[in-house]
This record gives structure tokens, C-alpha cells and sequence, in this order.
């Protein structure tokens, strides 16, 4: 039945950090809180896990309320049938890898064979069969990841909440886990919250994304959509790269502030003299010197100056003022700064925001 | 006239006691322990705590061991609280214990031993408190620092400049004993003595003991001593001279009584008519290093005994409880203590 | 479930507003809860009673008990003259030794650790060994070396020399010793800081050309001028505090310190009972704001200099000052650790003392003696068992203590965490004099027991277990607790399985500490023992009372070195310990 979270408030002291937000997970869907540091992502999965108590909204888990202050309603963590992996892995060093993973059927009361059966079939899973015997200061940092992974599924729970977990991992030893987390997840297909400020990890691994900022949700949805048709500006500039142009509706056109038409995809309608702002992705941008022919896929072109380039090996990225707003584009092709060039797209790589 | 009378039902009660006696030992075997406070030397406690287990192996003895005053004090808030831990108690008395006494602290008996001392030793014949030794008060020096023709005889002595800051003592308000001496000082007309130590520089140490520790290490060449300790160290050969002035001296009359509260009182009883006893009183002679008071006792080996002093007088008698406090008030404001 | 995407509108919102709710001391089950209870209500009778007896008793006219009424006089004459100049003469003591200790501590521990000083091993082992060295061992050792027919004084006279006198018992004579005796406590605080030195400070400062004393004198000194400080009160605290070396070397020179004129207005007549609560008070006073100080100074200490990495510190090196150096940790060693125990050795065997050996009449009785003693034997039960079960104790208090304030933090753990510091600033004697009140008259019948002695060491020494149980608590991560409740654990459970057998070096550190300072302990001890309940310090205190140096010492000798081979035997019963290099990670920087 998955999570439902209603108007959850959090306050610390006197100050608010969760304005009473809402959103549910499905059973078997993967949702990740995005959002930069301070957005209250942390808190509010802690929230869920019952690691703080709430000042407000209901917290429900598989269909049983866990928490509602406003009825004095309140389950501890070990009531929650939760799996959790933390940011610092949180692997105790006094015990085997096979004794950590067993703690929550132990904890619970399980019987040995069953335990040890549990325990195996954990370690199948994450990949790391044979190393039950192992102290945790013999692993490496993947590894210990991976005890904590196989930790919280073992005792096959309601919930798996991540925070933030492939942070102290390096880039190469990220990706592969990010990999094994989808992969895991979607096997056993328990719902699960994962929190992270990495939008790469947001959009690889999730069915849905919730993007939070100082305590609010500013926008939720597939990775798809809110990459290329996000709804809300924050979004779009903190998944991916964006540059932002301000348009103007006149004479039932769209207009780039230096004049031209832009031609969109789709018709949209606006009010005479309306202004709203488009989103450019760097990637879809191509650039041209004003004297060579126009493609016919991008039709859209805006003059500008090339401010300032930086070679970053596999692209070049280009920092380019168009008409006194500044543009980032990146290109596979060498120009010079100072040079005059038409930065050009198609009709779908523009994208208003309503 | 108490004495008359003592002395004529002695022989009557002694036959009833010996009935009775029995009953008590048996009682104090039952008991199984007794608990003795006194101020006697650790050491020689020991020695005499093993002889009475020898004698009665079934009560053992336990001792706590303080300075006569603390000794007093402690029994007195014990008393007060209501804790009565002590069955027997050796002290220097002071007038505490004697108002102890009418408050009930001690038991009213009669032991067996007691017809084997001069009748003096009950004090005010009220079978309850009873002398078995005593100290006397002396001076003594290093023999190695000091030459026989410069040793102290007089107790003016002690006041010559020639000792200045080699001179120590036990002060009054650690023991009563030395409030004893200090009164006698003022009877013989020697003036200030507070402040005439204190121009010689006089060195305080922690009791008889340290006392004659010091003298031996030399870090004091002369001192006025209560010669508990004297005895057992010129046993052992240690380089003292001993005097006791010719003008006189005082004594400490060590007291004994059973507690009536005593949680073991027939073992109190067994213990204390024990140390009355011939053996009793040989082995406080010498391991206490005490002079008794038991008839016939034998002298002490290095020091003389009581009899043959001259001009002894018990300290007690010249200090009534103001002149105690103006004694201890003086020396106290005169270093500087409070 | 998904079919509706709510998505609370961040601009149109109706106000939502935040319940507040009261922690409740249940929070964490209803055991956990009840444990809280009782911890806090044990810690505040043991810390209440004995002050508030004392608090009382100096407001009556007679000792307790006894018929009397309610007067300001006993407070009245702190002012006079020789209280005043008690506490002048305390004062000054207490400073200059701590000043000095703390000057040459943190030397020793420079050269040792800082500089390409050899046999710095041995110097640690030896420097701690000497933390354990009663002090009333060191006063003895220098009464026979220093005292006007002492050791010195008579190889001075022997050479000739006869102006120039030594004396023990003076007031340089005590600070003497009083530094002997703190050296090693200095040494052990200041060598955690000094290795813990960022090396890249040291190193910025070579990389600018500075010589390696340069180095000390304008970075590492200053880096340090916090711990310095800090310990330099924790001295003067102990050194105030001190009751054995005055009592020894004071009272015979007449220098009297408000812990000796404590102890002198409780056991000598007229007692002044109310006088003695009067100053054993304003002690508490002095020492409790010299700490009140030395925890403003720890916390500023908090932008601490040590990152935890080890990096490698340069090592300075002695060329000509070698001999200097060997002369400070040597030197040292022989006055504190080496002089006084073969002194102990050599006059436990002497009949009578005699400051030439080969004038000595010598004996072997008063080892005899010790080993026949029933109430020597007695002590050494009793002080195995007041020291090992009361060590267990306390321990297991402080442990609860630190995991309340440090880590689970109910209502009022604030209070709890206060009133548990409170006796560390309260001097032995003065905890002894409280409780020697308080339990005659209180309904219990532990006066007169080891109960009470056990109660008085807790009191005197909880905060110390307690600091260092806490400051292994801190260290370890919350998100490993965190783990075992979102993995099933109650708090409890929690606690058992996870907290405890990570905490457990620092609670055997803890339970080692308090017994050898249970061991050592006479101050808190010497107004409440009686013949049955004396253990070790005392009997040999009473040795000493007796001026009976023989059997002191003997009896010295004897429990140090039963002492030590129980430590050791414990050691190694608890070799075992798990790896904990994880618990050292770099902690990730909290992102919400």
C-alpha cells in the first residue's frame, strides 16, 4: 500500500522547516526528494522513519497511520517495519558482516535457521556471498554500502528509505551502485524514498522525483517531464543545465528579445504583451557563424558575443552573451572568443514555462 | 568512708562474683566479639589484641585506634546518634568523660580483677570507670646530637634559646595530657609558656609518636613527650635520653570502662576484667609501653616506675573545663589557629 | 495510489500551524524511562545530602545532634584572622604548585613527545606509574630526605657545610611535593594536545623558514596556551584539595591549609563542627568557580587544534640541550618515582629510623607484623572489596549518567548533568565531614560500614568516570543507533547491543581509574572509618598518625604491589577488544 504522507509539519524550536507538505509512494515505486541542502528532504525522510517526531500532518505506512501528532499518535522506529541505509552506512564494527546483517531478524526475535537463511539470501542479493564471516574494517567502502543494503532488506520490510547513501563513494564505484540499488529495488519491489541533492542520480533511478526547496515541494513528476517540460523554474535550473529567455507574446507570436520570431513546437496561446520565461538545455544549442547557411532543423537563431570559452575535453563550453543574457552552450567545434555567432535550436528544444 | 566499705564486702561479693562470672563468660562466648577504642600504640595492640584471642579464642576482637580526644568525641557522637558500635573504651579522660558518666554512657560493674588494685584505681568508687595506667610526662633528646652535659634536665629547660628551632611538642588541643603539663607550668610560675615556645620556634608533631619519631630523626633535638611510646623505643635500643623533672610532673591516668550500651556487653566485661588481669596488665605494661597500676606489678624496663617519681600529680586535677578552654584558646590564638 | 498528484501548493497554503508537543522522560520505553529516574534520583541524594548536611551544620551553634540554635557565627569567623590567613597561605600554595607542575609537566611532555628524545616509552610508563604513588608516600620520602635531620642535611654536615640548611617543613617544602604529586596528572592531560597538533600548522611555519624552537616557542606553545591553561586550574583545584602532604609536612612547621584546618577543628576538642562546614564550604566555593573557569576555557578550546589526523610531527632535535632535557624526565622520575620507594623500602625495615644504613638496626618485623594482623588483612579485604565492587558501581552510574546527558537527553538532563559535576570541586575531606553528619543522624544504618565508604568515593570521584565514559560516548556516531532502531531495536535493545560493547574501552578505562583512586584515597575516608570498615589508605594512615613509619611503609609497599598486579591480572582478563577503526571515518557533513 506504500507510504502516504499528509501536510507533514516539522518545526525545530521556532523555526519551520517542513511547511506541511504531501505526496504518496505507490507500492513498489521508487521516489526520490531532490532538492539542495536545507530543502528539508533529510528531515522529512527522517520523519517517515520515525527518527524525529512531527509537529503536525499524518504519516501512514502501508495503510497504518505511524504518526499524527494531532492524535497523540506516535510509532517508534522499531514499530515500523522500515529498512534504512544512512549516508555513513552506520555498519557496527564490533559485529560480523553476517551479524550485522541479521540484526534485524534477531532483533525481532527470529529463529536461528530461518535467521541464517535470511542472511544468505541477503548477501546473494547484494553480491557479496561468501563474506558473512568478514569484519566490516576488512571491506571497502562499496562493499560496506552493500551490507547495509542487504541489512535493510533482509527482514523483507514495508518500507526502504535511503539517505543520500552514495555520497561518500567515488564517481566510478557511484555508478555502479546506483545501478545495483535500481536493481535490487525493483526485484523486490518495495517502495522506497531515497533522498539526494545528486539530480543524476534522481533521474536514473526513480519512477518519480519531488522537488523540495526551504521546506516546500516545488514540483513533482517523471524524470522525463521534469527534465524536458518542467513546470517551475527552480526545477529547471536545478536538474540539468538551463539558460533562461525572456519572451514576449505579440501579434500571436512568441518574440526573443532581440526581435525575432521563435518558432515553437506547439502553439501557445498568450496574452498581447505577455512575458514569460523559456528554457534552452546547453546540450540542444548549436552554434553557428552568422555567415554560414541555416539548417533546417534549427530555425530558431539569437545573435550573440562569445564571452569566455573553456575546453573541457570531450565538449567545449561556451559562455555566450546574447543580447546582454548570458548563455551557456556547449559544442563539440572550436571558436574563438570575441567572436560574433548565432546561437540556434529547434522548435521542440525550447520550452516555456507556464 | 567508700573505701572502708569497698573494702569490707570484697570478700562477701567475691565468692557471689565467681558464680556470676561464669554466666558472663559464657554470655560473652556467645557474644562471639567485642569491640574495644582506645588510644594505646597500633603496634602494641596487635600484640595484645593476639594475647586475649589466645586466652579466649572464641571472641574475637576488633579495636579502632584514635588520640584520646578524638577517641572521646567519637564515642560521644556515636553515643549521641544513637550508633553504639564500642563495648569497651581506653582513654585519657577528660571532663567529658566524666560527664559521661552521669549521661549514662558507662556500664556499673564489678570486675573480678579489681580486688588485686589500691582502690584509688575506681574513680570516685563508682564502679564504673578504672585507672589502669598511666603516663607520665617527661623530656626527652637525640643522644647523638645531644652531649650528656647540655642535656635538658629542668622543665625551664625547654625554654632556652640554645633549642630554638630544634625544640617539639605534642600541642594542647591534641591531647589533654599536654593541657595537664601546660597547667602544671603555670603552678610552677614559668610564666607565658605559649609564647615563650613560641620564640624557640617549637615544632607541632602528630602526637606521642611523632613526637618521638622526630626526635630520632633528628629533626628536633629536644621535646616534651607523654612517654606512652618511650619504653618500647629504648627497648629496641633506639638513641634516647629520657628525664623526668625533679620539680615534677603530671600524669595521665589511662581509664577503662564498658559501654552500657555496648552491643556485646558480657565480652566488654570479659575483655576488660582480662586486661586487669596479672597477664592483662603485663602485656599493656609492655606493649603499650604504659606504666599499670595493678599491686605488684613489675617496673618497666627502660623507665622508671610511678612510685618513684617525684612530685607527680594527676594533670586533672588542675584543669577544670575553663581553665581546659583558656589553656587551648591561648595556645590556639598565640599560633595562630583559629 | 498515484492517481493523485498532490502536490501541496507552496503559494496559496492555508496556514498550518506546527503542535507542539512536551518531551516526556518515556520517550524511549517505559524502562529506559524508569532507569532515568532512578540514576537522577540517586545522583541527587548522593551530591544533596552530604551539602546539604554541611549547609545546615554551618548555620547551628553545636555539632548535630546536640541541642542548639540557628546562628550566623561560624561564618563570622571565616574573617577571623587565622581562617583569613589559612586561606592566604592556601592560595598561595595551591597557585605556585600548580603554576610549577603545570610549567614543568608540559615540559616533560614536549621533550617527550616533541623532541628526538630517547627512552620516551619508558618515561610515559614510568610518569604513570607515579600518578598512582599515594601522596602521603612522597611526603614521607621527602620528610626523610628534606626534614632538618634528614638525608640532606646530614650529607651537608658530613661535607662541612653548616650554614645552609634544608627544611621540609616550610611552605617550599610543600609545594615541593604538592608538584612531585601533580607532575604526572599534567603530563597524561597535556600529551593528548600535543599529539593531536595539526602537523600542517608546524609544517607552514618550517615552509617559512622558522627554526624548529621558533617553531615551539611562536606555534605550538601558543596552540596549546588553551590545554595549558586548562590544566594549569584542574592543578590548582587538586593542588587546594590536597590533605596528606599538609597534614605531614604542614602541621609540624604550623602552616596550616583549610583542608588540614578542617580536619584539625573536626578531631581535636573543642570541636567546631560548625566552623569546619563553615570552611569546607568556602573551599568548595574556590574550587567550584576555579572550575566553573576551566569549563569556559575547554570550551573555547572547541575551535580545537587537533583534527584527529595523525599527521607526522617533525621532531625537534636536542643537539646540546640533550642533557637538559635527560636531567628534566630523569630527574623527575628518580625524585617522584625511584627516591621515595626505595626510602619506603629502606625504613620499612628499620627498627628505628637512623639516617645512616649502616647504623641501622633492622628488622623484619613489621612485615611479620602485617601478615599476622588480622585488621591488616581485614583492610586488605576490605579495600577489594570497596574498590572493586565500589569501582563496579560507579561505573555503572557514570555510564548511565553519561548516556542521559550525552546521548538520550530527556527532560531535565540538564539539572542531572549539573548536579553530577558538582562534587568534583568538592575536596575529600570536605565530602567526608558532609556525610559524617548526615548518615549518623540519617535512619540508615551504614555508619560504621563500608557502605558509607563506598558512598563517599562515589561521591568524590563519579565525575571522573563520567568524563571519561562521556568522552567516548560522544564520539560514537548517532546513526549507528539510529541503524539498530530502524533495523527493529528498541532503545534498550539499542543500548545492549550496540552502545555498550563500543563504549566498552572506555568503561574499562573508567573502572581502572576509579579503583586506583579508590585505592589511593585517604582524605574522604580518614573522618569516616572505623576498625572494621579501614581499608588499605587508612591503615596506613593510622600508621602514620602513630608516627609508626615502619609499619606505614611496610604496609606501603605491600598493598602497592598487591594493587598492581590485580590491575594487572584484570588487563588481562579484558585483552579482547573490537576493531574500531570505523568509528573514526570522517563524519559526512549533515545535509538536510
Amino acid at each position: 500500500m506504500g507510504i502516504r504522507v499528509s501536510n507533514l509539519i516539522k518545526a525545530f524550536d521556532k523555526t519551520t522547516i517542513v511547511h506541511g507538505i504531501s505526496f504518496d509512494v505507490a507500492d513498489g515505486e521508487f521516489v526520490t526528494l531532490l532538492g539542495p541542502s536545507g530543502c528539508g528532504k533529510t528531515t522529512t525522510l527522517r520523519c517517515i522513519a520515525g527518527l524525529e517526531r512531527t509537529n503536525g500532518g499524518i504519516i501512514e505506512i502501508d495503510g497504518q497511520i505511524v504518526s499524527q501528532p494531532e492524535k497523540d499518535i506516535f510509532a517508534p522506529p522499531h514499530e515500523r517495519n522500515l529498512g534504512m541505509v544512512f549516508q555513513s552506512y552506520a555498519i557496527w564494527p564490533h559485529m560480523s558482516v553476517a551479524e550485522n546483517i541479521a540484526f534485524p531478524l534477531v532483533a525481532r526475535g527470529g529463529n536461528e535457521a530461518d535467521t541464517k537463511q535470511a542472511v544468505l539470501w541477503a548477501l546473494e542479493i547484494v553480491g557479496l556471498t561468501g563474506l558473512g564471516d568478514r569484519q566490516p574494517s576488512e571491506l571497502s567502502g562499496g562493499q560496506q554500502q552493500r551490507v547495509a543494503l542487504a541489512r535493510a532488506i533482509v527482514g523483507k520490510p514495508k518500507v526502504l528509505l535511503f539517505d543520500e547513501p552514495l555520497s561518500n563513494l567515488d564517481a566510478r564505484l557511484r555508478d555502479r551502485t546506483r545501478a545495483e540499488i535500481s536493481r535490487i529495488q525493483k526485484e523486490l519491489a518495495i517502495p522506497a524514498v531515497y533522498v539526494t541533492h545528486d539530480q543524476a542520480e534522481a533521474l536514473s533511478m526513480s519512477d518519480r522525483v519531488i522537488v523540495m526547496d526551504g521546506g516546500h515541494i516545488i514540483e513533482e513528476g517523471e524524470p522525463r517531464k521534469l527534465y524536458r517540460r518542467p513546470n517551475k523554474q527552480f526545477t529547471a535550473e536545478f536538474i540539468g543545465a538551463a539558460n533562461f529567455l525572456k519572451v514576449t507574446y505579440k501579434d500571436k507570436n512568441w518574440y526573443a528579445p532581440d526581435g525575432s520570431v521563435l518558432t515553437l513546437e506547439e502553439t501557445i496561446i498568450g496574452q498581447e504583451g505577455e512575458e514569460r520565461v523559456a528554457v534552452l538545455r546547453s546540450e540542444h544549442l548549436d552554434i553557428r557563424l552568422p555567415t554560414e547557411s541555416a539548417s533546417n532543423s534549427h530555425v530558431n537563431a539569437l545573435h550573440g558575443t562569445i564571452e569566455h570559452v573553456q575546453y573541457m575535453g570531450p565538449h567545449i563550453e561556451y559562455a555566450i552573451s546574447v543580447q546582454g543574457v548570458p548563455m551557456n552552450v556547449t559544442h563539440q567545434m572550436d571558436f574563438g572568443p570575441g567572436t560574433k555567432i548565432l546561437v540556434t535550436f529547434g522548435p521542440a528544444d525550447i520550452h516555456l514555462l507556464p | 568512708m567508700a573505701l572502708c566499705g569497698a573494702l569490707l564486702l570484697t570478700p562477701l561479693t567475691s565468692m557471689a562474683q565467681a558464680n556470676d562470672w561464669s554466666t558472663v563468660e559464657a554470655a560473652a562466648r556467645k557474644e562471639g566479639k567485642v569491640m574495644l577504642y582506645h588510644n594505646l600504640n597500633p603496634a602494641g595492640a596487635e600484640r595484645l589484641a593476639n594475647e586475649f584471642r589466645k586466652a579466649y579464642p572464641a571472641i574475637k576482637m576488633e579495636m579502632t585506634r584514635l588520640g584520646s580526644a578524638p577517641l572521646i568525641q567519637r564515642f560521644s557522637t556515636e553515643f549521641s546518634s544513637g550508633r553504639n558500635l564500642a563495648d569497651v573504651l581506653i582513654t585519657f579522660p577528660d571532663q567529658r568523660i566524666f560527664d559521661g558518666m552521669k549521661a549514662g554512657w558507662m556500664a556499673k560493674w564489678l570486675p573480678p580483677e579489681l580486688k588485686f588494685f589500691p582502690p584509688a584505681v575506681n574513680y570516685e568508687g563508682k564502679d564504673m570507670l578504672f585507672n589502669i595506667q598511666t603516663a607520665r610526662e617527661a623530656i626527652i633528646w637525640n643522644k647523638q646530637r645531644v652531649k650528656p652535659a647540655e642535656a635538658p634536665q629542668e622543665w625551664a629547660d625547654l625554654f632556652d634559646p640554645k633549642w630554638k628551632g630544634r625544640i617539639g611538642m605534642n600541642p594542647p588541643w591534641r591531647s589533654v595530657s599536654i593541657q595537664g603539663i601546660v597547667a602544671y607550668w603555670e603552678k610552677l610560675g614559668l610564666g607565658d609558656t605559649a609564647a615563650k615556645l613560641k620564640a624557640n620556634n617549637v615544632r607541632f608533631f602528630e602526637g606521642s609518636g611523632g613526637i618521638l619519631q622526630a626526635v630520632i630523626r633528628g629533626d628536633v633535638h629536644v621535646a616534651e613527650i607523654t612517654d606512652l611510646p618511650v619504653n618500647v623505643a629504648l627497648a629496641d635500643g633506639a638513641p634516647i635520653g629520657i628525664v623526668y623533672p625533679k620539680s615534677g610532673t603530671t600524669l595521665s591516668l589511662g581509664y577503662m570502662f564498658v559501654a552500657e550500651k555496648a552491643p556485646n556487653i558480657n565480652a566488654g566485661k570479659v575483655l576488660a576484667n582480662w586486661l586487669m588481669s596479672e597477664k592483662g596488665q603485663l602485656y599493656l605494661q609492655d606493649f603499650a609501653g604504659l606504666a599499670v597500676t595493678r599491686n605488684g606489678a613489675p617496673a618497666m624496663s627502660h623507665i622508671p616506675a610511678t612510685s618513684s617519681l617525684p612530685n607527680t600529680i594527676d594533670g586533672l586535677e588542675l584543669l577544670p573545663p575553663s581553665k581546659q578552654k583558656e589553656i587551648v584558646d591561648h595556645w590556639r590564638t598565640t599560633f595562630g589557629i583559629q | 495510489m498515484n492517481n493523485m498528484n498532490r502536490v501541496s501548493d507552496s503559494v496559496v497554503s492555508t496556514p498550518l500551524v506546527p503542535i507542539f508537543r512536551h518531551a516526556s522522560i518515556f520517550d524511549g520505553g517505559r524502562i529506559l524511562g524508569a532507569i532515568y529516574l532512578i540514576t537522577f534520583t540517586v545522583v541527587a541524594l548522593l551530591v544533596a545530602i552530604p551539602l546539604f548536611a554541611l549547609i545546615y551544620g554551618s548555620l547551628r551553634s553545636t555539632a548535630p545532634g546536640l541541642e542548639g540554635h540557628w546562628t550566623f557565627q561560624n561564618w563570622l569567623g571565616l574573617f577571623s584572622s587565622g581562617v583569613v590567613g589559612t586561606f592566604y597561605t592556601t592560595l598561595f600554595i595551591g597557585l605556585a604548585s600548580a603554576l610549577i607542575a603545570s610549567i614543568v609537566g608540559t615540559a616533560i611532555a614536549i621533550v617527550v613527545h616533541r623532541t628526538d628524545f630517547r627512552g620516551g616509552t619508558t618515561v610515559t610508563a614510568l610518569v604513570s606509574l607515579s600518578f598512582f604513588l599515594p601522596s602521603f608516600i612522597l611526603a614521607m620520602a621527602w620528610i626523610i630526605i628534606g626534614s632538618p635531620g634528614g638525608l640532606i642535611n646530614g650529607v651537608l654536615e658530613s661535607i662541612g657545610i653548616n650554614d645552609w640548611k634544608v627544611d621540609a617543613y616550610t611552605k617550599t617544602g610543600m609545594i615541593f611535593v604538592t608538584v612531585l604529586h601533580q607532575i604526572p596528572f599534567v603530563y597524561l592531560m597535556m600529551r593528548g594536545p600535543i599529539l593531536g597538533i595539526d602537523a600542517t600548522f608546524e609544517e607552514a611555519a618550517r615552509a617559512s623558514g622558522a627554526t624548529p624552537f621558533t617553531v615551539l616557542r611562536r606555534i605550538t606553545l601558543p596552540l596549546l596556551s588553551f590545554s595549558i591553561t586548562s590544566s594549569l586550574v584542574l592543578t590548582f583545584i587538586l593542588s587546594i584539595e590536597q590533605f596528606a602532604i599538609p597534614a605531614l609536612m604542614g602541621i609540624p612547621g604550623r602552616i596550616t591549609v583549610l583542608a588540614t584546618q578542617l580536619y584539625l577543628l573536626v578531631s581535636f576538642p573543642p570541636p567546631d563542627y560548625g566552623l569546619a562546614a563553615a570552611i569546607g564550604l568556602t573551599l568548595s566555593a574556590l574550587t567550584g568557580f576555579a572550575i566553573w573557569i576551566q569549563r569556559r576555557i575547554a570550551r573555547g578550546n572547541r575551535l580545537t587544534v587537533t583534527t584527529g589526523k595523525a599527521g607526522r610531527l617533525t621532531l625537534i632535535s636536542l643537539g646540546k640541550w640533550r642533557w637538559a632535557a635527560n636531567t628534566l624526565c630523569w630527574g623527575y622520575i628518580l625524585c617522584a618515582l625511584i627516591l621515595p620507594v626505595i626510602i619506603l623500602a629502606y625504613v620499612s625495615v628499620l627498627k628505628y629510623f637512623s639516617a645512616n644504613p649502616f647504623e641501622g638496626a633492622y628488622t623484619m618485623r613489621n612485615y611479620v607484623f602485617l601478615f599476622e594482623s588480622s585488621s591488616t588483612l581485614r583492610s586488605f579485604w576490605n579495600t577489594l572489596i570497596v574498590s572493586g565492587l565500589g569501582a563496579l558501581i560507579g561505573v555503572g552510574l557514570a555510564s548511565f549518567v553519561s548516556y542521559f546527558t550525552l546521548r538520550h537527553r530527556p527532560p531535565g538532563y540538564r539539572v542531572l548533568d549539573f548536579i553530577a559535576s558538582l562534587p568534583f570541586g568538592v575536596p575529600g575531606v570536605v565530602i567526608g565531614l558532609g556525610l559524617l553528619w548526615a548518615y549518623a543522624y540519617l535512619p540508615l544504618p551504614i555508619y560504621g560500614t563500608l557502605v558509607i565508604l563506598i558512598i563517599s568515593f562515589i561521591t568524590r570521584f563519579l565525575s571522573y568516570a563520567t568524563e571519561t565514559v562521556g568522552g567516548r560516548m560522544v564520539q560514537i556516531d548517532k546513526s549507528l543507533e539510529e541503524a539498530a532502531w530502524t533495523a527493529g531495536a528498541t532503545r534498550l535493545q539499542g543500548i545492549k547491543r550496540i552502545l555498550v560493547p563500543l563504549a566498552m574501552p572506555s568503561l574499562q578505562g573508567a573502572y581502572f581509574l576509579l579503583f586506583m583512586a579508590f585505592f589511593r584515597e585517604i582524605a574522604s575516608a580518614v573522618l569516616l572509618y572505623t576498625a572494621s570498615t579501614s581499608v588499605l589508605s587508612t591503615s596506613i594512615w593510622s600508621f602514620f598518625e602513630q608516627a609508626n613509619w615502619g609499619l606505614a611503609s611496610s604496609l606501603s609497599l605491600v598493598g602497592m604491589v598487591v594493587v598492581f598486579i590485580s590491575m594487572y591480572l584484570l588487563m588481562l582478563l579484558t585483552k579482547r577488544r573490537p576493531s574500531l577503526k570505523l568509528l573514526e571515518r570522517n563524519k559526512p557533513t549533515k545535509a538536510t
